[in-house]
């Protein structure tokens, strides 16, 4: 599986597009899954200052990172942003149609970021914003704004991919300070896709942005609140 | 021609040191156990035991601060966990509140809501005694004027 992909991934060929993950309807969907480096996450850890002790908060939550979070001497927070967003909203069609509806974002909010002001010092936010509409997109970054310390950095993952009409839900965990590993996990219309600008406009509240360059579809963003 | 009795002798279900609370025990209040405890019933409070190791199994619904030498869960559990050695969060568990450990391990399937923190054990203050002498020494240094140049 690896290897097919690591094939995949040669530079010198045409990247595959997120939506060819979409299996044919005759074939099981085999999950997808990849190894990565990642700077990004590299110059997230670096942000870090090599303080420990730091409370990051990590909106996937995956027990691998949970672990290696742990190891690193800081303090993670997993939180169960996903689970929200599927007990609210379902993971079906018609998902984000649900945002729009009061009582379900209730329920949302009432199940993930109910943390403290200023709580933070680094978010893990992976993918998690491209699932929301802008409806449910502003208040939830200023929730996440109002939890962090300034000067957090948040690490963040967008889907670069803007033809792709379904794209995979990953669970992101940490293998090493500069690499991930990645299990697809559902697969979702994402809310709206998001350019560069697109980004640098939703996080103009927050300070500095830093954009890396997108590989294997998933552009990386690091944001200092 | 008599034979000798046969002994029977009664073998607890358990390994001997460990306590149970099977599935169908309710307690409220606190625990504190001396030996390895299994809770596999509910319970709401406290559940101590420092040396041992408490095993929150699968059918276990605790809620409750744990304090033990080592933490396993297989059940659900709201309350913080703290764990002198280490907790363990295993495939299908559900703990809602904060680890406090020195070592940790989460399976795949297990979820935590709530953060995790190491536990260090704190540096111990040094005696009063020893402080005062230390500062006397440092005093003393402080006042020994620097060696002059030997006279030719």
């Amino acid at each position: 599986m690896f290897d097919k992909l690591r094939n995949l991934f040669q530079p010198d060929e045409e990247p595959p597009r997120l939506a060819a993950y979409s299996p044919p309807p005759d074939q099981p969907a085999v999950p997808l899954e990849l190894t990565r480096p990642s700077n990004g996450l590299e110059q997230f850890f670096q942000a870090l200052g090599g303080q420990d002790r730091l409370k990051v908060l990590d909106l996937c939550g995956s027990p691998a990172t949970t672990e290696y979070l742990f190891e690193q001497q800081q303090i993670p927070r997993p939180d169960p942003f996903y689970r929200a967003l599927e007990l609210a909203f379902g993971s079906g069609p018609g998902y984000l149609d649900r945002q729009l509806e009061e009582d379900r974002v209730e329920i949302f909010t009432q199940h993930t970021l109910d943390h403290k002001e200023g709580e933070f010092d680094a978010v893990l936010l992976w993918d998690c914003l491209q699932y929301l509409r802008p409806e449910l997109l502003g208040p939830v970054l200023e929730q996440i704004r109002s939890i962090t310390r300034p000067g957090a950095p948040l690490f963040a993952i967008f889907h670069a991919d803007d033809r792709a009409e379904q794209v995979p839900v990953f669970s992101y965990q940490i293998q090493a300070r500069n690499q991930l590993y990645l299990l697809e996990r559902d697969r979702r219309q994402p809310a709206q896709h998001f350019s560069n600008q697109a980004i640098d406009r939703i996080f103009k509240n927050f300070g500095l942005r830093k954009f890396f360059l997108a590989r294997d579809q998933l552009r990386e963003v690091l944001i200092w609140r | 021609m008599s034979t000798a009795p046969t002994v029977r002798s009664y073998e607890p279900e358990t390994p001997r040191g460990v306590a149970t609370i099977g599935k169908a025990v309710y307690v409220k209040g606190q625990i504190i156990a001396r030996e390895d405890l299994i809770v596999d019933g509910q319970i709401e409070g406290t559940v101590e035991a420092h040396e041992h190791r408490i095993t929150i199994g699968p059918n276990g619904r605790v809620a409750a601060t744990i304090k033990a030498r080592h933490v396993i869960i297989q059940g659900q559990v709201t309350g913080n966990v703290e764990g002198s050695e280490k907790v363990e969060i295993r495939n299908g568990a559900k703990l809602l509140g904060d680890v406090r450990t020195v070592k940790f391990v989460c399976e795949e399937e297990g979820t935590i809501n709530g953060s995790v923190a190491s536990l260090r054990p704190e540096p111990k203050p040094a005696p009063a005694s020893e402080a005062k002498e230390r500062a006397a020494s440092a005093a003393a240094t402080a006042q020994t004027p620097a060696p002059s140049e030997p006279k030719k």
